[in-house]
């Protein structure tokens, strides 16, 4: 089974996670040939707050380890916002262990100007 | 290729066979033939496997007929002394790793000892080969909770996306949005879905919708106005015990409605599960477990194969009883 990722021109295969008091961590998510990855939090009522671990690892099995920089765990969210996790692993988890509201989460790679990743599976 | 399980509910039915509910059946049921000396009665898997093992009940039981791409292999004894579930009862083994029809055939006649002809059927074990008339390049699953596992212990690897890559040796991308109506799903379509490129979407559908029918027709829309190129399968709802009867039939048929509407195939999953509370253990609510997504994968994998391989299975009387 081989699979090329398409070429960085063409829109990113975003991922969306919306995570409920049943299912607080997201299945894992491919980021197969993308160094960044643009995550977006965004609450649909008005008392929503989240706290949200995200973890890679470089294969869908794990083990996760918290990803890098300080936006790999936020504490108290409560308003819609968005940042960029930078040099990701293969594979993204997220985790809510706090829920307050709804929360719709997107997580879209990105490859930085001159990148072209090319990911065989 | 892996060895997986195709459950009872989820194989086609010739002639009169009912759904019989119990504790020690693979998935809570098994399927039987009446008692009666007649051959009019059999069950049907057909796909790309190389090896096969039949499962079923022995003990008061009648003589079964195994046949493979339209021969007679062999005849199975199912009469024991005492009744035994889950029996393995027939190997075949070495097969060429292609397209097989797998028949279980009731053959009218039984051993001696026993009084009755029944056939008693539980599941099969099937070790899947990539079927060569199934080319697609990218499998994209979208759906609700369903989709994305809610009461699956063992997420990816238990969801029917992730079943149906090992079955069909497709790459297949799952993406289950947890509390969404076709609406919301519809929504993400254009940046979830379609940068995927797949050549096939599979949408399980309709259980956070009231009423599905026109939100459906607007998502089938979306889906050939985004992917003109892509193929379509639709699944309506497992059955479950937190809805009425009568919202559950109206979601499932809203979303079968829609699909007809549309010309796009839709998988009767309701139909298939329906009464099955083993399915949804131990969350109890609508979603299944992973016993139950190997049933979704299944029920994708007939409809990919029926499609591909272009044969009709035979009508479904599927006759429930005892739930």
């Amino acid at each position: 089974m081989q699979h090329v990722c398409r070429h960085p021109a063409e829109p990113p295969p975003a991922h969306i996670y919306l995570p409920t008091p049943a299912t607080r961590r997201s299945n894992p998510m491919d980021m197969c040939g993308y160094s960044h990855c643009r995550i977006y939090l965004i609450g649909s009522t008005d008392n929503a707050s989240i706290d949200l671990e995200i973890k890679g690892a470089p294969n869908e099995s794990g083990p996760y380890l918290q990803e890098l920089g300080e936006h790999a765990s936020l504490r108290g969210v409560t308003a819609d916002t968005s940042f960029v996790l930078r040099d990701i692993s293969r594979y993204l988890v997220i985790e809510v262990p706090r829920l307050t509201g709804g929360w719709t989460i997107w997580a879209v790679p990105m490859h930085l100007s001159g990148e072209g990743g090319l990911c065989r599976r | 290729m892996p060895e997986m399980r195709v459950e009872n509910i989820a194989l086609d039915y010739e002639g009169e066979w009912n759904s019989i509910p119990s504790a020690d059946a693979s998935i809570g049921s098994r399927h039987e033939t009446n008692d009666a000396a007649d051959h009019d009665a059999a069950a049907r898997w057909s796909g790309a496997f190389r090896s096969a093992k039949v499962f079923a009940s022995t003990g008061d039981y009648g003589l079964a007929e195994i046949w493979l791409d339209g021969k007679r292999l062999q005849v199975i004894d199912l009469y024991s002394s005492s009744e035994r579930h889950g029996v393995l009862v027939c190997t075949i083994d070495n097969l060429e790793a292609e397209f097989h029809t797998l028949e279980i055939r009731k053959s009218g006649r039984k051993n001696k000892c026993s009084s009755s002809c029944r056939l008693n059927l539980d599941y099969l074990e099937l070790d899947f080969v990539k079927p060569s008339n199934v080319r697609y390049r990218q499998i994209v699953c979208i759906g609700d909770s369903i989709t994305f596992g809610a009461n699956v212990e063992d997420r990816p690897l238990g969801l029917y996306g992730r079943r149906l890559q090992s079955m069909l040796a497709v790459p297949v991308s799952v993406h289950g949005l947890s509390g969404a109506s076709i609406h919301t799903v519809t929504g993400v379509l254009d940046a979830v879905v379609a940068p995927r490129n797949p050549d096939l979407v599979l949408w399980l559908a309709g259980m956070n919708d009231e009423r599905p029918y026109a939100a459906m027709v607007q998502g089938i829309e979306r889906i050939m106005e985004l992917m003109p190129g892509a193929e379509l399968i639709v699944s309506n709802i497992p059955y479950n015990s937190h809805y009425s009867e009568e919202q559950n039939q109206r979601k499932a048929e809203e979303v079968a409605q829609a699909c007809r509407r549309m010309s796009v195939p839709c998988i009767d999953l309701y139909g298939m599960t329906s009464g099955n509370i083993r399915l949804l253990l131990p969350e109890n609510t609508v979603h299944p477990n992973s016993e139950g997504h190997g049933v979704i994968s299944s029920a994708f994998y007939r409809e990919i194969i029926r499609r591909k391989y272009s044969f009709e299975s035979p009508a479904e009387p599927r006759p429930h009883s005892g739930r």
